[in-house]
């Protein structure tokens, strides 16, 4: 609580009045007594303030340009007003409060006014503490508003104190419409219009536009009988109308672990990019949505992973739209499921506890105080935790660390039976009168006590060896520890919990990415196991996604076009359910598109000249003198690019066979893009039997 | 650039920004008024106790320091005024003995205390206003992307009942501390203790004292007031604290047999 400030005043009045006293010189007594009593004034005065800070509420406030919104949009900004207010007539300390910004939202204007999130003065029951600032959404998910936090400090800037006022808010963040004026799906061509959500498709069907003529075949309608072609041609000549049907679409979200893992990275808290394939899907689904709205066609929605589907049943209108649109945001704001126990934790820990300690202290000090969470010096200094949850080799360091307590242990039994070997010794020879075993006593006299100071010499070698190199494992032990005690007691582990998420690099790491997804905030995972495989392949998603457009298909009517969303690369060998379900799905004369995310900073294939059968040897050879790293991550980059592009191919050859069109989603290509080609497609009327 | 020129140039660049601080706000003018007076009536009450050129000291280090918004002015300023004093205690100029001898203090006394604690409090109160109020140690975080080290107090929150308030308290502090220091001189020390030793034990035991039912007293209130998460957490750390080498041990067991399990049936 006090500041290096205070250390040093404090420090100078005491050097002042104990000279006064002992020298002894009057001026200096007395002007250490003034000091020192008006430094404990202050001090008692800041602890009397600082009680009554407990009873501060939070109220906030989201508004768009006219009025509050319990809804945001990606991309747009609005404005949030934040009051702090006080219900107590005690006064408070300065206070500067920091609004805490979700991570998935951005404040506008930090570059040149960096006070926008942040108000200070006093609070009291008359005048509340009131700021306002501007943020721009993100993409879609859930923004959570967790509360206040409170900077206390008296005017001298002596005392210094950190609050934390809870106030979570959660609001939806709903993708973004594209604001392209949506195409039409059929072009007027004489003055009759179909009524919405109906399309013209070039195939014989009971609509009012000529499609073709044809020889009469007995059961043929009279009424469609062409007579002026039939006597020109002097057969009968039945006339052929399009068919008019109403066009309905359903779309297959991919929300499974695979589309969750992040993609990549940024440098710092507020610069963390979490970029990952479902953003994309969504935005694409929210585009096909908002086009299919616009002709008024119904449309459905599936979201699905690796375990089940969900889904809204194809239909139009504003609630209908909402409803979509909020369980795309939903779906976009889950994060990977957690990182597959069993596996090692400890790779996953070790990016996972810096992040979550962050989050910790700055949403949770109150809970990280050393009077309610404290770490003992022995746990960091003495001892060290076990690698027996830890599935990888250990480093020198990082295995004496661990070892430290284990081989304190050994000290204290070498202690222990060098002491007692010689009584034994001693008994046995005055027990047994045993001459034979005096060289044995006096050698253990000697060698025993030798040992074990050696032991004890070598002991505190190794212990002054990891005190030098070990901060940031005794850093790593500490937040550890208080993690471990806040989890535990938030996730109703307590009392044993504790010890348990000590010891066990498995259960914290779940742990750990449960709290984080609470609070939303992005993190990384290592995206291999232990043994070598990816974590995140998701091959039990094809088989519910084959379900689920199974069903949809024996729901359907005629003509429903399926838009698949959904990450196949490099799951060719899982594909066999999907490939059935396409093919009733085309039998029953639907149409299907496959979407697939493609990999963000990797080429697309369209883009290869030679896709797949270019070697890596054939690739000049990088310099190596000039960047060994560089040369090495371009290989590597340009072995996975390669990896893909042959999964891609393999993807579509599977689908071509059936008239499928599979399209890449990349994070460059704009949905308009994409929205034009499912027009075309739609549009196309081409019959699959 | 020759070194005199380089701090010359220092010194007029702190000068320019101090008087434009001084001119943007008046509150930050009206502190640093203060302290230049409190650093008068130092240079006042030194050369009365006849200190002669050494009694300029203090007082030039801390317009200095103020000019420069240094953060360690006061204590420089205290320090140099405890070994100017102290040095010096036994001298008896003018009549005036600062050495054992006097017990009685003066009105220069009262001066200089009201002085000293003037010019601190409000040295401090201006680099609260001029540069950062809280501490620099605090860890650089904030989910809004701002530093919050880098905050200084509006000079709009300076309200004027708190200069009335400044004003007082240095009267009331000075005036307790000469209350504290004729209740020190009162008792007479027991079992031949030397005089100074008594006033120095009487000090640090009545400081401790007091010190400890403060801390006690707020650690109390502190724990009354925790909410059910914070005594849910200080009652699992009080189990573990306890027991934590047993529970250490079984947990240890409990890893190491599941991870020898999973080795045997991956």
């Amino acid at each position: 609580m006090l500041t290096s400030r205070a250390c040093w005043f404090l420090f100078s009045c005491l050097l002042m009045l104990g000279l006064g006293v002992l020298r002894p010189s009057l001026p200096l007594t007395l002007l250490g007594l003034t000091l020192l009593l008006w430094f404990a004034a202050q001090w008692l005065w800041f602890v009397v303030c600082l009680s009554s800070v407990r009873r501060l509420r939070v109220l906030r406030e989201v508004r768009d340009d006219r009025s509050p919104v319990a809804v945001l949009w990606a991309g747009q900004s609005f404005e949030a007003h934040v009051w702090l207010l006080h219900d107590v007539k005690l006064p408070t300390p300065h206070i500067t409060a920091v609004d805490f910004v979700p991570f998935a939202v951005r404040v506008e204007g930090l570059g040149a006014d960096a006070t926008t999130a942040i108000a200070q003065g006093l609070v009291s029951t008359e005048e509340p503490l009131e700021w306002t600032y501007r943020f721009r959404c993100g993409s879609a998910g859930v923004a959570r508003f967790e509360g206040v936090r409170l900077h206390l400090a008296d005017w001298q800037g002596f005392f210094y104190s950190v609050h934390f006022v809870h106030a979570v808010v959660e609001l939806p963040i709903l993708p973004v419409l594209s604001s392209r004026a949506s195409p039409s799906a059929s072009k007027k061509r004489n003055n009759l219009l179909l009524p919405p959500g109906v399309h013209r498709l070039r195939r014989p069907g009971s609509g009012s536009e000529l499609l073709d003529l044809r020889d009469y075949l007995p059961g043929d309608p009279p009424k469609t009988i062409a007579w002026k072609v039939s006597a020109r041609r002097d057969r009968l000549i039945t006339k052929e109308f399009e068919s008019e049907v109403p066009v309905r679409c359903t779309l297959f979200v991919d929300a499974s672990n695979s589309v969750r893992v992040p993609a990549s990275f940024g440098v710092g808290t507020r610069r963390l990019r979490y970029d990952k394939a479902l953003d994309r899907l969504i935005e694409i689904a929210a585009g096909v949505l908002q086009a299919n709205e616009a002709v008024r066609d119904p449309t459905g929605l599936c979201l699905f992973d690796e375990r089940s589907s969900r889904g809204i049943a194809p239909n139009r209108g504003d609630a209908h739209r909402s409803a979509c649109l909020r369980l795309l945001s939903e779906a976009a704001a889950h994060r990977p499921l957690p990182w597959p126990s069993g596996s090692g934790g400890t790779e996953a820990l070790d990016q996972l506890l810096p992040s979550a300690y962050g989050l910790a202290s700055e949403v949770y000090p109150e809970l990280l105080r050393p009077a309610v969470n404290a770490v003992p010096w022995s746990t960091t200094w003495l001892e060290g935790y076990s690698t027996y949850s830890s599935g990888r080799r250990q480093g020198w360091f990082e295995l004496l660390h661990r070892r430290k307590d284990a081989l304190r242990r050994w000290c204290w039994w070498a202690s222990f039976w060098s002491l007692l070997v010689p009584i034994l010794l001693f008994a046995a020879r005055w027990t047994f009168r045993a001459p034979q075993l005096n060289g044995v006593l006096v050698s253990s006299l000697f060698v025993g006590p030798l040992a074990t100071m050696a032991l004890w010499s070598g002991t505190a070698f190794l212990f002054g060896v990891d005190a030098l190199a070990g901060w940031r494992r005794r850093r790593r032990n500490r937040w550890r520890k208080q993690m471990s005690a806040l989890l535990s007691a938030r996730y109703g582990l307590a009392p044993g919990g504790l010890a348990t998420l000590l010891e066990d690099d498995d259960s914290l790491s779940l742990l750990l990415q449960r709290f984080l997804n609470e609070h939303q905030m992005p993190y990384a995972l290592p995206l291999y196991t232990a043994e070598g495989r990816y974590a995140f392949a998701a091959p039990e998603k094809v088989s519910v996604l084959a379900q689920a457009l199974l069903r949809a298909v024996n729901k359907g009517r005629d003509n429903e076009l399926f838009v698949l969303l959904v990450d196949l690369l490099e799951l060719d060998e899982a594909l066999d359910p999907l490939l059935s379900a396409v093919r009733v799905a085309l039998s029953r004369h639907h149409q299907v598109i496959l979407f697939c995310p493609w990999p963000l900073g990797l080429d697309l294939p369209a883009l290869e000249k030679r896709p797949f059968r270019a070697s890596v040897a054939e690739k000049p050879a990088p310099n190596a003198e000039t960047d060994g790293l560089q040369s090495e991550s371009g290989l590597w980059n340009r072995l996975t690019a390669r990896r893909y592009r042959r999964a891609y191919h393999r993807l579509r050859l599977a689908f071509a066979r059936m008239g499928v069109a599979v399209l890449c989603v990349t994070g460059e290509e704009p949905v308009p893009l994409i929205l034009n080609r499912l027009e075309r497609l739609r549009g196309m009327g081409r019959p699959h039997s | 650039m020759t070194k005199s020129a380089l701090s010359r140039t220092v010194i007029q660049t702190a000068k320019r920004r101090a008087f434009r601080e001084m001119r943007a706000d008046p509150a930050v003018r009206n502190y640093v008024l203060i302290c230049l007076a409190a650093l008068f009536l130092l240079l006042v009450c030194l050369s009365d106790r006849g200190l002669e050129w050494w009694s300029f000291a203090p007082p030039a280090i801390g317009c200095l320091t103020l000019l420069a918004r240094w953060s360690h002015g006061p204590t420089l300023v205290l320090l140099s005024l405890t070994g100017l004093l102290g040095l010096s205690g036994l001298r008896s100029v003018r009549g005036y003995s600062y050495g054992l001898g006097q017990r009685t203090p003066s009105s220069m006394d009262l001066i200089l205390c009201v002085a000293v604690l003037a010019y601190a409090v409000g040295h401090y109160r201006v680099l609260s206003l001029t540069r950062r109020l809280l501490p620099s140690e605090l860890p650089q975080r904030g989910s809004s992307g701002v530093d919050p080290r880098s905050v200084r107090r509006s000079a709009d929150l300076v309200a004027p009942w708190e200069m009335v308030l400044f004003g007082l308290s240095l009267l009331i502090w000075s005036s307790l501390a000469l209350l504290l220091w004729s209740w020190l001189m009162e008792g007479k020390p027991p079992m031949d203790i030397p005089d100074p030793l008594w006033r120095f034990l009487q000090i640090v035991w009545a400081s401790l004292a007091l010190l400890a039912t403060a801390g006690v007293s707020a650690s109390y209130l502190r724990l009354t007031s925790a909410t059910p998460e914070e005594s849910l957490l200080y009652l699992q750390d009080e189990v573990w604290r306890q027991t934590r080498r047993e529970q250490g041990v079984l947990n240890r067991w409990l890893a190491w047999a599941r991870t020898r399990r999973r080795k045997e049936r991956p």
